[in-house]
């Protein structure tokens, strides 16, 4: 009967949306990770997407387990910030460049104290 | 105007509504001199405006004056009117309304006309200010001829302390007209702090009075103490005559709140003679006159009045004994003659008193406009040591003989005006069944000896004997402080004139000398009365004014004393009171003359070997020396009250400084400072520094939401 | 006591990942790359085991764990490698192989427009700037890469952070939900929903209802207001209107028949988010002009011809000695 059924609707198993669960939970944590140990500007907004990365696999998951297309609408949706963000990010790091010309996050570091 | 036993009642009269223009008059003139001051009229603009809307109001007194039927109530306009209930005690009425009656009018007719007369007199002798502080000083003339006139009018006791405060704030600006002075600034201050203790009372009084009787005004407290008043007699409601007596004190500087008068005189002579000596000290004695029937409400509250009065006139006529500076001398006997007024009122004799407050108005005016005048001419000069003749002196004849016209009176010469009025207060407390009161009765007749004694003392000295004066230092007037250097002025003033030969003391002219002549004239006229009693036996003018207003009860209508028994006729030295109070005063009056003519015009050697005999004298020394140094009241203020007053300021500034600013403030600034401290190094200022401590943090909840949840499955 | 062995997993992964962030112990990079290798290993048989799985879903499940290795290993060398460009160029395979999980999740619209956006769009604009923005190493005359990308920051405390967030998680997600898990979904909920989703798009109804009966003319609703019927089977049954006929009768319709994905995502689209919708094409649209105005090149000018385009007069060279004088 499973032949029968459209793709969408095909029995599968717990299992693999667990381990799908588990690699999204692992995308998430090493963008943070990436995050916060990258000096580089633009790596930085690149583990930012890899975050992003890590909660749309999060919402498919879901969408999977529930057998509701919201999760997926919803990753469309991530896939438009994601895309303005990068726009932005990028238009914002080209200006951090012009005015100190390097990309390293340390140069702009004014609001500390010492 | 007979007496019915009662308070008369007051009729509602909106016709008589115009009378109100004696309140707007000097108001609108106000405004007039403010824009003056605003515009910096260098002409007698303000004067001539001043002089106009007084004249006016006094015209209009008069008027209303001689239409007068009955007590009246006129409204002008709604003020105060607030309801939140039906019952007695759940509305409050204060409507700028006027309350005219004989007390009303005999009160307003001598502020209008001596304010008139007065600032005739100032518009001459203030010229030199022309351009300057001129206008200013008319303003304060006109603000405080409005707030008197609703001291005087005002229908309840909220426009009487409208106008209270008015006069005191009119009297603190004119004191420190010439603020550039400090000593004029203190003295403003001082006269507007220790007028503030009194309103105090004053204030506290008026709410009990509320409290108790739920009205302020006084129709309607009239209307109560015809009813019997207060049955009870509780404390709250015996308290009141205490409480308005506080206020009472403060304005007419009465112990203990005199010693801002004396400093008082500060200001220019023109405000001490209408002001300071005339009409707004003179309040006090209004309040009590008004208020009168609730003096009663307490046994001792009129015998505490009598007792104040008694001894302030006794202290204040000794320590204008040893006063140099003539306006002083004449500031310490306004005192004195306002103590024989609260010791009139006390004793039961409303009439005295306020007959006595208007004769003491014309000849303290006229006093203190003859100092003004010798200031004025002799550019500041006021020490009677070092001015003397000056009636030889052309140009001052008129001065120096009204000023004897004044000092007569002051004395109570016999068959003066003032004769009469002290003689009524003695007589009514020579004659009282109270012990206490004919012992102060004795008091106040030592008194009119030390009187007559300091009066002629400065009359003798500056008026008559040789002619030669010192110039003062300063072209305006700056009053001299000599109580501590009397030692020299025996040979002060000899050859002065010689040394400043190029010094001419200009005579005053004639509005100066007009105002003086209107007033000696006046201080003669107020005395018809007196003399149509005496020798017409007709009623007295004066006693039927105070008999047919709320002062009723003190008036001592001569009916009244006919009908008592004869057995009973008190007498005074074995003598029929009349006749005995006559001579004994005629003995206190003339015996200091005499004493004043011998030591200070036959031989005034003698005066200072009189001085230094009693300082030789261990056990009399502290007389003369204490008289010389006021008593040491202002002394003994300082210790008791400024001095607590400044260490407990310096204590709560200690404890301010130290535990609120130190502790409380800085001490809780001090502790999100030390969180920051400790937090400080995860906001380094790097950027993903902030992202590390965010990603902790929410490590560091979940985990911590985690457990909790954990905890709670198993 | 599963918690406990899923902290040690977390642990042994994070100290590999630690291992190669730092740059001190840059030889051990083999043994640290076997180390986090083994964590994340160890993880994902613990996931795995958690759940019973049927046999025939061995072969999904073994291609889901084989992208999963691609997909983290990918990431990891995201965030290791020094050459930015090559952090872009793991990112794309990190891209792929998430696309190739969401085709195993039956998400196949949105892991080809992920694809699309993302590996297409986005990372070519990262590769752009990152061209644009460069200095090339030699440039700098290093041999490897320039020290900030070169020399991370903190490596310990981020890692420790980030695996704290993935323990806790992790943890409390696979101790508790071991016993209530299920090997299988029920699918019954998800065919009724898609059998719906197709009553509401009419024509494709009739084209389903012609594919099993090209003699259909039209699809009438049913007595019960329905246009569809679901019957226990998946299949389902609608009324229809054939040739020749005036009266509808019924027509059973095979699960096969059900719409596929990418028309359902299309029709919640535009059926239960239409606002958002909108919302994101506006923010697309922001975002365009803030990039525009941001991209826009600054001249600089300088301070005298700043004050004159302000109408103030110039400075004098000398003016803060003058003052001081």
């Amino acid at each position: 009967m499973n032949q029968e059924l459209a793709s969408g609707f095909t029995i599968a198993a717990n299992a693999s949306i667990a381990v799908a669960l588990a690699i999204s939970a692992l995308l998430f944590v090493i963008g943070l990770v990436g995050f916060l140990c990258r000096r580089n500007m633009i790596i930085m907004f690149l583990c930012t997407e890899l975050m992003f990365q890590g909660a749309a696999l999060a919402m498919i998951a879901f969408a999977r387990l529930r057998m509701d297309v919201s999760g997926q609408v919803f990753v469309i949706f991530i896939l438009t910030v994601a895309a303005a963000e990068a726009a932005l990010a990028l238009g914002l790091v080209v200006l951090l460049y012009r005015k100190r010309e390097t990309l390293s996050a340390d140069a702009w570091s004014e609001l500390g104290e010492s | 105007m007979i007496p019915t036993g009662s308070i008369p009642q007051a009729v509602i009269a909106p016709e008589l509504s115009w009378i109100g223009l004696a309140l707007l008059l000097p108001l609108l003139a106000a405004v007039g001199c403010a824009l003056c001051c605003a515009l910096r009229v260098k002409g007698k603009a303000a004067a001539i405006l001043t002089i106009v809307a007084l004249a006016a109001s006094f015209g209009i007194i008069l008027k209303a004056y001689s239409s007068y039927t009955g007590p009246v109530q006129v409204p002008i306009f709604q003020w105060l009117t607030f309801q939140w209930g039906t019952g007695t005690f759940q509305s409050f009425t204060a409507n700028c309304a006027l309350y005219i009656d004989t007390l009303t009018l005999y009160w307003m007719l001598f502020v209008t006309g001596l304010g008139t007369l007065i600032t005739i007199y100032a518009s001459e002798y203030m010229e030199g200010e022309c351009g300057a502080g001129y206008s200013r000083f008319f303003f304060g003339i006109c603000i405080f001829l409005f707030s008197m006139g609703a001291l005087v009018m005002g229908d309840n006791l909220i426009m009487l302390y409208l106008g209270w405060e008015g006069v005191g704030l009119a009297s603190y600006l004119l004191i420190g007209y010439d603020y550039s002075r400090p000593s004029a600034v203190a003295a403003a201050k001082k006269a507007f702090i220790m007028n503030r203790i009194g309103d105090l009372g004053l204030a506290f009084g008026i709410f009990m009075l509320w409290a108790n009787y739920g009205t302020v005004q006084y129709s309607e407290l009239f209307a109560a103490m015809n009813k019997g008043g207060q049955s009870s007699v509780d404390w709250d409601v015996s308290v009141i005559p205490f409480l308005l007596m506080l206020g009472a004190f403060g304005k007419s500087a009465q112990i203990p709140l005199f010693t801002w008068l004396p400093d008082a005189m500060e200001g220019p002579t023109p405000v001490s003679a209408l002001i300071h000596a005339a009409t707004m000290v003179t309040a006090g004695v209004y309040l009590i006159a008004r208020m009168y029937p609730f003096f009663e409400l307490h046994p001792q509250a009129l015998a505490t009045v009598a007792w104040v009065g008694g001894l302030t006139a006794l202290l204040a006529a000794t320590i204008g004994m040893a006063q140099y500076d003539i306006k002083r001398v004449f500031a310490y006997s306004t005192i004195s003659q306002l103590g024989y007024m609260f010791l009139g009122l006390g004793v039961g004799t409303t009439f005295g008193a306020c007959y006595h407050t208007l004769t003491h108005a014309f000849f303290k005016a006229l006093l203190f406009l003859t100092a003004g005048a010798i200031m004025h001419g002799f550019a500041g000069q006021l020490d009677l040591r070092k001015l003397s003749g000056l009636r030889h002196i052309p140009g001052w004849r008129i001065v120096s003989w009204t000023m004897l016209v004044g000092c007569l009176w002051l004395s109570a010469f016999p068959y003066t005006a003032a004769f009469f009025s002290k003689d009524a207060i003695l007589l009514q407390a020579l004659t009282s069944v109270r012990a206490d009161f004919r012992f102060l009765g004795w008091l106040g007749l030592f008194t009119a000896a030390l009187t007559a004694y300091y009066t002629f003392r400065v009359w003798f000295r500056v008026c008559a004997g040789p002619t030669h004066f010192e110039p003062g230092s300063e072209e305006h007037h700056e009053p001299t402080d000599h109580h501590s250097d009397g030692g020299h002025d025996a040979k002060a003033t000899v050859g002065a004139a010689k040394s400043h030969g190029a010094f001419h003391p200009h005579a005053p002219r004639w509005a100066i000398n007009g105002v003086l002549l209107i007033l000696a004239v006046g201080a003669v006229v107020v005395g018809v009365p007196a003399y149509e009693h005496v020798f017409a036996h007709k009623e007295n003018w004066a006693q039927q004014m105070i008999a047919g207003s709320s002062a009723y009860q003190g008036a001592g209508l001569p009916g009244e004393h006919s009908a008592e028994p004869s057995e009973n006729h008190p007498t005074v030295l074995g003598m029929d009171a009349h006749t005995g109070l006559t001579v004994v005063g005629c003995t206190a009056s003339i015996g200091g003359i005499l004493i004043a003519w011998y030591l200070h015009l036959h031989s005034r050697k003698s005066a200072d070997q009189l001085r230094a005999a009693l300082l030789r004298r261990w056990w009399i020394r502290w007389v003369p020396i204490c008289m010389e140094n006021k008593w040491y009241v202002d002394e003994i203020y300082h210790v008791c009250f400024r001095l607590p007053m400044w260490l407990g300021g310096q204590i709560l500034n200690f404890g301010d400084r130290h535990f609120l600013d130190g502790v409380l403030v800085d001490g809780l600034a001090k502790i999100p400072i030390a969180v920051g401290k400790v937090f400080r190094p995860l906001y380094g200022g790097a950027l993903q520094g902030y992202a590390v401590t965010m990603a902790g943090g929410i490590a560091l909840v979940l985990a911590w939401v985690t457990w909790i949840w954990l905890r709670g499955f198993n | 006591m599963v918690p406990t062995i899923f902290y040690a997993a977390c642990a042994i992964a994070a100290a590999g990942l630690a291992l190669l962030l730092m740059q001190s112990v840059r030889k051990f990079r083999m043994g640290a790359s076997v180390l986090g290798l083994a964590g994340i290993a160890w993880i994902l048989v613990i996931v795995v085991r958690s759940i019973p799985t049927p046999t025939s879903e061995l072969g999904p499940l073994g291609a889901m764990i084989l992208c999963a290795f691609i997909s983290v290993a990918s990431a990891v060398r995201v965030i290791t490698h020094h050459r930015p460009v090559f952090c872009a160029l793991y990112f794309v395979l990190v891209v792929v192989s998430g696309a190739a999980i969401y085709v195993l999740l039956s998400a196949e619209f949105v892991a080809f427009s992920l694809v699309i956006v993302y590996a297409g769009a986005i990372l070519i604009t990262y590769l752009f700037v990152l061209m644009l923005a460069q200095q090339s190493p030699a440039d700098i005359g290093s041999a490897d890469a320039i020290d900030y990308d070169r020399i991370a920051r903190e490596p310990a405390g981020a890692v420790i952070a980030g695996f704290v967030l993935i323990a806790v998680l992790g943890g409390s997600i696979f101790s508790v939900g071991e016993s209530k898990a299920e090997s299988t979904i029920d699918q019954s909920l998800a065919v009724r929903q898609g059998w719906r989703d197709l009553s509401m798009m009419p024509k494709l109804l009739l084209e389903q209802a012609r594919r099993t009966d090209p003699a259909v003319t039209a699809v009438v609703a049913r007595a019960d207001g329905q246009m569809i019927a679901v019957q226990s089977d998946h299949s389902a049954i609608v009324s229809v209107v054939r040739v020749n006929q005036t009266s509808p009768t019924d027509l059973t319709l095979a699960p096969s028949l059900l719409p596929d994905n990418t028309s359902r995502v299309g029709m919640a689209l535009v059926t239960r988010f239409p606002v958002s919708l909108e919302l994101a094409g506006i923010i697309l649209l922001m975002a365009m002009l803030g990039a525009v105005v941001l991209a826009r090149r600054q001249t600089d000018i300088a301070d005298d011809d700043r004050r004159a385009l302000a109408g103030m007069g110039k400075v004098l060279e000398d003016s803060p000695q003058r003052g001081n004088r």
